[in-house]
Parts: structure tokens; sequence; C-alpha cells
């Protein structure tokens, strides 16, 4: 004899969460969620600031107080008539300081997300003569090895014509 | 056949770690007093810095460091404060409360991602407390645990990452970051000058600040090697202390004494006052509630000492 087992629409539901239940388990795995992508980003945002120079103290990365935050310094070159590199002087005029001054603290957090493509383009504005331009963004920051002051450069190259 | 009785999920079990045997309706309370605080807290600091960026900007040129796009910025903080006035007027409004959890939500994520890269680094940690508290329901108790425990784990993680952090920076096993920040920064070291020796002061000042080659920035003073070792132990033993809820209540006021005394050299104000009250979440009592008005005498004092001394630096 075969044993027929009886399932009525009630049973169904009855074994079936309801919708608060569902709803109650997709919020805890939502914050659970929220809370796993914090741990993660940490280690995340270390790399980060490694390889792109980012300062230790911005994108949530909770390293405040782990490292002083960096310093950083531009340099302009342009190549002269022996093919040699030489610093630029960029006059100083009031209506360019925001553009300047923007990128700089832009950099100082952002480090290698943030380019100095408008500074550039601003520079080429200015000097009509100017062919070429070499942006050489320098950052500080405290070695761990050492406990020294280290500098690390990262050089931009542009040309007039986009090349 | 009956339908079988699931025990608790491991999700359910991870986050009820930072539980407690409190009834719904306390914890409920709390979760409002914390989110008031939360939302004070934010909202002075953000009219701080919008008022009185302008200040800086007219007194010289670095105001332009901290230049963002103004306009947005201003929208969401009338916002944030409309949304705290709203959660403290109806609070008896289930949908006021909830409406207003998202916008504070909503507008805290916006300026998080505004003020991008000079976000202050606790502002996506108040996205997500908003964000918990947007997301549960506040009259349902089971989703009132989940904001709860979340937003408990949310500090644990965040004073666990913190001490982390300093290990992989490697600058604390030998005061290097203290050794720099005293050299460098006459704020920072004004506390440490009742307590230092003068020629270790005068030592590390020598070193040439932040020039290439400078240095070594480490400490020849036991005690300041001993302070700066300690601190990275005490923010990855804490939160295991926090959790525990035989030691809980000492690692409440252990929790708070570490925070006094690290937000005193720096005078970062608005983040110390978000930790201890994220600290308090974990007490039995409602201390977010109690201390309501003292946060809000604090924050109006300090607002007033911006407008008469801009000098003042806190943050």
């Amino acid at each position: 004899m075969t044993l027929r087992t009886h399932h009525s629409p009630q049973a169904s539901r009855l074994s079936q969460p309801s919708r608060a239940t569902r709803a109650v388990r997709m919020k805890r795995r939502l914050v659970l969620g929220m809370l796993a992508a914090l741990l993660a980003w940490v280690p995340v945002h270390r790399w980060l600031v490694l390889r792109l120079d980012l300062n230790p103290w911005k994108f949530g990365g909770l390293a405040m107080y782990a490292a002083p935050a960096p310093k950083i310094g531009i340099g302009f070159y342009s190549t002269t008539g022996d093919g040699v590199l030489a610093p630029l002087e960029i006059p100083s005029r009031a209506e360019d300081q925001p553009l300047f001054l923007d990128f700089f603290a832009r950099r100082r957090h952002a480090g290698m997300l943030v380019r100095p493509d408008a500074l550039a383009a601003r520079i080429f504005a200015l000097d009509p003569s100017l062919q070429d331009l070499a942006i050489v963004i320098t950052r500080r920051s405290l070695d761990a090895e050492t406990a020294r002051v280290v500098a690390r450069r990262r050089g931009y190259r542009y040309r007039r014509d986009g090349g | 056949m009956a339908a079988g009785i699931r025990g608790p999920s491991l999700a359910q079990r991870v986050l009820a770690l930072a539980g407690d045997d409190q009834s719904p309706t306390v914890h409920a309370a709390q979760l409002r007093s914390l989110q008031l605080a939360l939302l004070l807290t934010v909202s002075f600091e953000l009219t701080i810095y919008a008022a009185f960026r302008r200040v800086r900007a007219v007194v010289n040129v670095s105001g332009a460091f901290d230049r963002q796009p103004l306009a947005v910025a201003e929208l969401a903080l009338p916002l944030l404060l409309g949304l705290s006035l709203l959660a403290v007027v109806f609070a008896r409004s289930r949908r006021a409360r909830r409406w207003g959890a998202v916008g504070a939500a909503v507008a805290m994520a916006v300026v998080t991602v505004v003020l991008l890269p000079n976000t202050p680094n606790h502002y996506p940690m108040l996205t997500l407390a908003f964000g918990m508290l947007a997301l549960c329901d506040p009259d349902d108790a089971a989703e009132q645990e989940i904001a709860l425990h979340g937003l408990r784990w949310l500090f644990l993680i965040v004073l666990f990452a913190a001490g982390l952090q300093k290990v992989l920076y490697g600058l604390y096993f030998h005061g290097e970051y203290f050794a720099y920040r005293i050299a460098t920064d006459v704020t920072f070291a004004r506390p440490f000058e009742w307590l230092m020796p003068a020629s270790e002061i005068e030592r590390l000042r020598s070193l040439g600040g932040m020039v290439a080659g400078a240095g070594p920035y480490r400490s020849t003073w036991w005690p300041l090697t001993l302070v700066s070792n300690a601190t990275y132990w005490i923010e990855m033993a804490l939160p295991i202390f926090l959790l525990l809820r035989r030691t809980r209540n000492a690692a409440i006021i252990a929790t708070l004494v570490f925070f006094l005394g690290m937000e005193v050299a720096p005078r970062e104000v608005f983040f110390g006052a978000v930790a201890v009250q994220m600290t308090l979440l974990f007490a039995r009592r409602d201390w977010n509630r109690v201390l309501l008005p003292l946060w809000t005498v604090l924050f109006i004092v300090l607002t007033l000492l911006r407008s008469l001394l801009p000098g003042l630096a806190f943050s």
C-alpha cells in the first residue's frame, strides 16, 4: 500500500516564510553586507594609498593617524633649445590661483586619480610660444622602514599639439 | 506535516554577538536617541564648515584649498538640519521618523560624495549608520535588533580597523608618528610639552620637518614609545571587550576615556562626539538621550566661539 501525502494550500503557505520574515532576512543580509564591505575596504584602501598616492586620511580607509598626511610640491619644466629640461617660470595671476590651488588640494588627497591636464592647458594658453611642458608632482611622506621623509616623483609630459 | 522550525541563521548569530538582554522598547529608544545625537552633531559640523569657510577664504588664499561645490553642500546642509528638526518635533509619527531617516541617509551620502576628495573620514561611517537606521522599521522589533546590532558592529569594525591600519603603516612601533607630529604641529605638541623633556622636543623639532631626507623620526623617550604602541593595542582590543557582555561596562568606560584622550591634542570635537555617541550605544541606559541637551549647548558654544575667534582651531 502506498501512502499518499496530502498537501493542502494552507500547509504549503505555512512551510514558506512570510513576506515579513523574508524582508527581515533581506535587511539582515544587507546590514551584514555593509559591514563586510567596510571591513574589506580597509586593506584595499591601504593598497590604493601605496599604488595611487592617496592621502591615508581620506576615502574612509580609517587610516587617519596611521601616518602623517603627505605633502606635495609641483614643478613646471620645459625643453630648452638644447633639448634639456629647464624649470619654467609660471606667471602668478590672481585669476589663475583657484585653478592651481584646487589642483593642489585635490592631488594631495586623491593622488594619481587627479591629473594636471587642466593646469597644462592653462599654461599653454598663457604662453603661446611654449611647445612642450613637463609637470612634476613630488609627494613627501614618512617612510616606515627608515622613519625618514621620502619623496616620490611623478612626471607628466604635454605637447601643444596634443602629442 | 508541520513546518520545521529553523534555528537562527549564521547571519543572525553573528549580528547577535553585539546584542544584550534589554527589551525591544529600550532598544528602540536607544536607536532614536542615537539618531538624533548623530544628526545634531553632523548638522552643527556642516554649519560651522559651510559658514566659516567663507571667512577663511577672505582671510587668506588657503581657503581655496577647501573649495567645494558650495551650492550642493549648502543644499544638503539645510536638508539635514530640517530632517533633524522633523525627527525631534514629530518623534511620535512613525511615517515622519521613517522618511526622516531615509532623507538623512540620502543627504549624508550626497554630502560624503560632494565633498570628495576632502570628505572627513567619519562621514562614510555616518552614511552607513544613517543607512542602517533608514533600512530598519523603527516599529518592528526584529528590524530594530538588526539596526542596533549592525550599528554596534559598525563601531567595533571602525575601532578595530583604525588600530589595524596603524600596524599596517608601521609608524607606531618606535613612536614615529607621534615624534613627527610633535616635531611639526604646534597644536598637537601642546599636551606633550607638559610631559616630555624639553630636550627631546627640541631634538625632534631640529630634524627638519617634512623635507625629503629629514629624520629619523623615532622617539628616544620611552614613555612616548609605550603610549605609541599602546594606542593600536587598545584600538584592537577594545572591540573584543565591548563585544563580551561580562566586560562590556568596563570597556565602555575605557573607550570613552581613550577617545577623550585621543581627541585632546588634535581638537577633533565632532569626530570625538560621534565616537562617544556610538560607544554609549553599548550601554544599558539611554545615555545619548541624557546627553542630548549637553551636546546642543556644547555645539552652540563652539559655533559662537568660532564666530568670535576665527583663529580658534578645532574640527
